[in-house]
C-alpha cells in the first residue's frame, strides 16, 4: 500500500489506479494537481465563478465514480476536462441558452491591448486568453473553449450542444478569427478546421 | 499559419489560471468524497443488516435449526456437545429454533466485525 507521503511523487496514472482501488487520498492528490485547470476551463467557457466551482466539484466526483474508465491513453487532466465540459454544456442547455447558438451577434472587435503579446510569458498568456475570450459572443466562446480547452472534436461539441455540426464549425471559425486578431497573431487563412478526433 | 495559431491557442488553454483557494477547493472535493463514501457504507451496512434480519427470520420460521439438531442427535460430536453446553447456559428459556438463530446471528456479527476490522486496518 502506498503511503500518503509518497502520493505527490506518483504519476497520474498510478494515482488513478490507486483511486480505482478505493484510495480517496490518491484521488485527492489528483484534484490538487488538476483542480485549477478544470476550474479555469469552466470559467473560460463562460461559467460564473461559483457555478464553475460547483461544476468542477461535480466533475471530479463523477470522475471518481468512473475512474476505472480512465485507461491512461490520454492525460488525466484532459479526461476530467472533457467530463467537466460536458457537465457545463448540460448546465448551459438547461439554462435555456440553446437559442443563442443560432444567432450571430457581433461584439465589439476593438482590441483592448496591444504590444504585450511579444512577451509571451505564462501569466501574460493567461491574461491575454481570458480577456480575448471575454470579448467573444457567448456561442463562439463556448464552442472555441469546448474544442480547444475541453478537447472535444467539432462533432462531439455539436452532439453535446445538440446543434448542427455546421453551426459549431462556423462559431469556432468566427471565434478563432476574432481571437487571432485580439491576440495580435499574424494573419493567416481562415484556420477553423479543427482536428477531428473520434 | 493557422496551425501555428492553433498550437499557440492550445498552449494558452493548457495554462491553468492561478487560484488562491486551490487548496480549499481540493479540500471541499475530498470532503464530499469522504461524505459520499461514508453514506454509501452506511447504506450498504443498513441494507446488509436488514437482509441479515430477514435471513434469520426465514431460518427461524422454516424450522431448519430444529431439523439440523435432530439430524445431529444420531452423531454426537464435540461441536454438538459444545452447542448444547452453551445452549444450556446462554439459551435457557429460548426455544431450540430461537437459540439456533441466536448462534447464527452471533456468527454473522463476528464475521461482520472481522470484515470491519480488516477494512479499518487497510484504511490506516
Amino acid at each position: 500500500m502506498a503511503l500518503k507521503s509518497t502520493l505527490p511523487a506518483m504519476h497520474d496514472v498510478e494515482l488513478a489506479a490507486l483511486a480505482a482501488g478505493g484510495r480517496r487520498d490518491a484521488f485527492g492528490e489528483l484534484v490538487r494537481r488538476h483542480g485549477s485547470a478544470v476550474r479555469g476551463l469552466l470559467r473560460r467557457m463562460g461559467a460564473e465563478a461559483a457555478t464553475a466551482d460547483d461544476i468542477a466539484q461535480d466533475a471530479f466526483l463523477a470522475a471518481f465514480e468512473q475512474i476505472t474508465d480512465f485507461r491512461g491513453d490520454g492525460t488525466f487532466q484532459a479526461w476530467v476536462k472533457r467530463i467537466a465540459a460536458r457537465l457545463y454544456v448540460r448546465h448551459w442547455r438547461k439554462a435555456a441558452h440553446t437559442d443563442l447558438l443560432a444567432e450571430t451577434p457581433e461584439p465589439d472587435d476593438a482590441p483592448r491591448h496591444d504590444g504585450e503579446e511579444g512577451a509571451a510569458h505564462r501569466a501574460a498568456l493567461r491574461i491575454d486568453l481570458d480577456e480575448a475570450l471575454r470579448a467573444l459572443a457567448e456561442p463562439e466562446r463556448l464552442c472555441v473553449s469546448l474544442c480547444y480547452g475541453g478537447g472535444l472534436s467539432h462533432a462531439e461539441a455539436a452532439e453535446a450542444l445538440n446543434t448542427p455540426l455546421g453551426t459549431v464549425k462556423s462559431h469556432v471559425k468566427r471565434g478563432l478569427d476574432k481571437l487571432r486578431r485580439r491576440l495580435a497573431q499574424p494573419e493567416g487563412d481562415g484556420g477553423a478546421e479543427r482536428r477531428v478526433h473520434g | 499559419m493557422a496551425e501555428l495559431f492553433e498550437a499557440r491557442l492550445d498552449k494558452m488553454f493548457a495554462e491553468p489560471p492561478a487560484f488562491e483557494d486551490a487548496g480549499v477547493f481540493a479540500g471541499d472535493v475530498q470532503s464530499k468524497l469522504n461524505r459520499n463514501w461514508a453514506t454509501r457504507r452506511l447504506v450498504i451496512g443498513a441494507l446488509g443488516g436488514i437482509g441479515g434480519l430477514i435471513g434469520v427470520g426465514q431460518i427461524v420460521s422454516s424450522g431448519v435449526v430444529g431439523h439440523m439438531k435432530s439430524l445431529a442427535q444420531g452423531a454426537p460430536s464435540l461441536a454438538s456437545f459444545d452447542l448444547s453446553h452453551w445452549h444450556g447456559r446462554l439459551g435457557a428459556g429460548l426455544s431450540p429454533a430461537t437459540s439456533g438463530a441466536m448462534w447464527l446471528g452471533l456468527a454473522a456479527i463476528g464475521i461482520a466485525l472481522a470484515l470491519a476490522l480488516s477494512r479499518l486496518i487497510e484504511d490506516l
